[in-house]
């Protein structure tokens, strides 16, 4: 039982890890482009297929993690400069638009990848102790990777000139626009990296989860309620939110259903966000 | 009556008209209904209110999946069934919408995605009751109607089962139609475009939205009892966020702000969807690439490409239909509730206090506002009255320099801020912690309007904003006291010829004119405004400045004005604030001249002089 417990504990942490670097991605486009973004789930899918086929062709999944962000990064770049620039500002108009890239993007992996769900071998094998129990490396090693690409994500946010000018541009777009800095590159490069956080999660985690169309369904809904949860843009309580809440899944999951644990998770979570934003007066602002 | 009349027969025609369809065609006909029910449901939410939902399909599965299970329980009935199914449905909604509709923008979308996938979750985790993604095919029906009253014979038949479907949904749209034509149906449309103003003269927003996240929830609960009767079958899928997305698309195809464009919409995807069903993973790409296409066309779908060649909408119509007359000259004083009865307090502040993160906005501030006579008490003790002029109104002048708490003070008193210390009282108007609901009318220094909507509208929206409840339902056209004071008014403003243009299309100087308006309309005791003159043109001024005069002499007011040449005009006394504190009180030339006003406004008489 105990080792069970702490199975899942770690569980929790190396998928709470996971969720993060997907939360990271929304910290970029919907915390500081206050882009609701519905495609961030189709991304991380597509990050996971791109890497199937690349791992298959190629056999090295370090090069996959290169290409990945690469290519779906890419993808995002001309999705904001084509489809999302055009329509800003249009109330709603990018949540729309995300909501098409999302049709398009999942139904074309279903055309081209079948619908069956597919898993990525691990691409370290090999197993620690932990209990006697043995524990894939694999599954660490995601956890370190995305606990370093957090910790690198904060640090270019807030140590470099980069991270200086998207959080200008997140405070006052119109006196970044005046101060001189390049708004719109900097809103497709930002965009653009939070795409490829997603795709990179999706390739992390595809030896790990079934690859399929739909699988990111639901870690984007856990992603953006963690991040909303955990302050937007606050990229430190966002990652603790995202560790607890997975924590708290894995846990449940010993006695549940996984995907009613998942349900009664996402409904938790829900209540938290109704309970801080739903409140009274928060309108009345002039 | 013959309208009630010709109401019954188009609901009886539109849910009937299918039945003379061949085979498929009549299978397609109430697919179609019923899908369109779903569309319906975000048109109600996003297309009326402006609230983006991608969670309609919930209420749609759930209410198909109680039906689904009662529907073969003889003791239950297949009416009961349905009407429990739906009951259901409302219910979960009614539930949950005190607090999702006080979710704003972005807030409310994801809220509306995670209640769709988390009920989709435990749907497809709960595969005894809901068979998971693959489903569970309804039937056979039970024998009865209700409980013990066994189903007529004729019930039997598959069309009488059609039929029934079709009027549902027949009803349901008449209902929304009628909704849509309401006074209510125009409250909405304001608080779409306008929320912050729409509370600001008195419309309950939050309920207001309430009552149309109901509506549109029972919508798609129809819409889910309908489906299992046509298609007989339910899925786990059906609770899935991208169902209701399918709905978006439908109905912004169909066209946004219209009621048939639900069905037009939903008419030409379904029917593509039957086309390509052997190739399934096509449509929801072509979905996915028409969404992007109308949204970067600025598309108003399909039916308004239609409605924009036929002309305006009714609501305008409807008021020159009550061949209104607007007199030549009319009396401002008409417009505005008569102020009867024996002197009353409208607002009395007693020591306010208001501070904005450290800074002091508000600094103990007494001040007594009565429909007779205003009483301020400074800074420094000595107190004044300001009594009204020959059975006129108080009217009086906030001056000072910026960041004097000025519009602070003004928030305060229309209750958009509530203080942090001291209190407020009414024995007029009703106050919740320190703010006064309603009552108090406001003007902006950027004018805040209904942009596309008519200039009448606008009027009109002012007029309406305080019916009852009872009022609410009945059509706008049949308002004949509102049309009237939104046309009477619009006369004195000098805004008749302007009635049918967009308030967008107006000047600056008449939007100004029209907030005014606005304010007005809503039959305030008190009205407040903020920098009337500011950023007008000379001409425009001069009008303005008539119509401050005019108001001033008809209604309470407090005004914030930086043009001390407009005050002086007007003969104001004025009330001085600097630092968050009332300073100093009197004509304005002779509190100009106070030592202590000279230090802190130094620079804006000399530039004044």
């Amino acid at each position: 039982m105990l080792s069970d417990l702490t199975l899942a504990g770690v569980n929790g942490v190396v998928w709470g890890l996971a969720v993060a670097l997907m939360a990271v991605g929304l910290v970029l486009t919907f915390g500081f482009l206050r882009l609701l973004n519905l495609a961030h789930g189709a991304f991380y899918a597509l990050g996971a297929v791109v890497g199937f086929y690349a791992v298959s062709r190629l056999h090295s999944f370090g090069l996959a993690m290169a290409l990945v962000p690469a290519t779906v990064g890419g993808v995002g770049l001309l999705a904001e400069r084509y489809l999302l620039r055009p329509v800003r500002g249009v109330l709603n108009g990018e949540v729309l638009i995300t909501f098409g890239i999302a049709m398009i993007v999942e139904y074309s992996i279903l055309l081209v990848f079948g619908g069956a769900p597919r898993r990525l071998g691990y691409p370290l094998t090999g197993n620690v102790s932990i209990f006697g129990t043995p524990y894939p490396i694999y599954r660490l090693f995601v956890g370190v990777v995305s606990l370093a690409l957090l910790v690198g994500c904060v640090l270019v946010l807030e140590k470099t000139r980069l991270g200086l000018h998207i959080q200008a541009t997140n405070q006052d777009e119109g006196l970044a626009r005046a101060l001189g800095l390049p708004v719109v590159r900097l809103t497709l490069v930002t965009f653009g990296a939070g795409t490829a956080c997603a795709a990179f999660a999706g390739l992390m985690l595809a030896p790990i989860v079934a690859v399929e169309f739909r699988m990111g369904a639901d870690i984007m809904a856990i992603s953006f309620l963690v991040t909303i949860l955990g302050g937007l843009t606050r990229v430190w309580w966002i990652g603790t939110v995202a560790v607890a809440s997975a924590v708290f899944e894995n846990v449940i999951a010993l006695w549940l259903d996984p995907l009613l644990t998942r349900g009664v998770l996402l409904f938790i979570l829900f209540a938290a966000l109704l309970a801080i934003y739903g409140r009274k007066d928060r309108r009345r602002s002039v | 009556m013959t309208r009630r009349l010709a109401w019954l027969g188009a609901i009886l025609a539109l849910g009937s008209a299918g039945l003379f369809l061949p085979g498929y065609y009549q299978f397609l006909y109430y697919e179609v209904a019923a899908w369109g029910l779903l569309a319906l449901s975000v048109e109600i939410l996003y297309g009326q209110a402006g609230m983006l939902s991608f969670g309609q399909s919930v209420f749609l599965a759930l209410s198909g999946y109680v039906f689904l299970h009662l529907s073969k329980i003889p003791e239950v009935g297949l009416l009961g069934a349905a009407l429990i199914a739906m009951a259901t449905s409302i219910l979960v909604a009614a539930a949950l919408g005190p607090v999702m509709v006080r979710l704003e923008g972005h807030y409310f979308v994801i809220a509306t995605v995670i209640l769709a996938l988390g009920s989709f979750l435990v749907a497809s985790s709960l595969t005894r009751w809901t068979g998971g993604d693959d489903g569970l095919p309804a039937g056979p029906f039970a024998r009865t109607l209700l409980g013990p009253i066994p189903l007529p014979a004729v019930m039997n038949r598959p069309e009488a089962l059609y039929l029934a479907v079709g009027l549902a949904v027949a009803a349901m749209f008449g209902l929304t139609w009628k909704v849509r034509a309401s006074v209510l149906g125009l409250l909405v449309a304001g608080i779409k475009h306008e929320p912050f103003r729409m509370w600001a003269i008195g419309v309950p927003v939050a309920s207001l939205r309430y009552g149309i996240w109901c509506l549109a929830a029972a919508a798609a609960a129809v819409g889910g009892v309908s489906l299992i009767v046509v298609n007989r079958y339910a899925s786990a899928t059906q609770f899935h966020w991208s169902v209701s997305g399918e709905g978006v698309v439908w109905a912004i195809l169909g066209g946004v702000n219209t009621v048939w464009g639900a069905w037009l919409g939903a008419a030409a995807l379904v029917t593509v969807k039957d086309l390509l069903s052997t190739r399934f993973a096509f449509y929801p790409i072509l979905v996915g690439m028409l969404l992007i296409a109308l949204v970067h066309l600025r598309s108003e779908g399909l039916l308004r490409a239609v409605t924009r060649v036929l002309g305006r909408g009714s609501v305008w119509r409807h008021a020159r239909s009550l061949q209104l007359q607007s007199p030549a000259k009319v009396q401002l004083m008409q417009q505005i509730l008569p102020i009867e009865g024996p002197p009353r307090t409208l607002l009395a502040l007693q020591a306010v206090g208001k501070v904005f993160g450290g800074t002091v906005a508000l600094d103990r501030c007494n001040l007594e506002i009565g429909t007779a006579s205003f009483s301020v008490l400074l800074h420094d003790g000595r107190r004044y009255h300001l009594q009204a002029s020959g059975g006129g109104y108080p009217a009086l002048a906030l001056v000072g320099p910026n960041g004097a708490g000025k519009t602070t003070l003004l928030n305060v008193l229309c209750g958009y801020v509530g203080p942090d210390a001291g209190t407020i009282s009414s024995d007029t108007l009703v106050i919740e912690s320190g703010r006064a609901i309603g009552g108090i009318g406001r003007s902006f220094q950027e004018p805040r309007l209904w942009d596309r909507l008519s200039v009448y509208e606008n009027l009109l929206m002012g007029a309406l904003a305080r019916r009852s409840w009872r009022d609410l339902r009945r059509p706008v056209g049949a308002d004949k006291a509102g049309a009237e004071a939104a046309v009477a008014l619009a006369s004195r403003l000098g805004l008749l010829q302007e009635l049918e243009k967009d308030a967008s299309a107006l000047s600056f100087g008449k939007r100004k004119v029209l907030d005014i308006g606005v304010a007005l309309a809503s039959k305030p005791k008190l009205l407040v405004l903020d920098e009337p003159t500011a950023g007008v043109s000379p001409r425009e001024m001069t009008e303005l400045e008539g119509l401050v005069r005019e108001v001033t002499g008809s209604i309470p007011v407090v005004l914030v004005e930086h043009n001390l040449d407009a005050i002086r005009r007007l003969g104001l006394p004025v009330l001085f604030m600097a630092e968050g504190r009332l300073l100093e009180y009197g004509p304005l030339d002779e509190v100009l001249s106070r030592e202590s006003v000279r230090e802190q406004f130094s620079g804006l008489r000399a530039g004044e002089e």
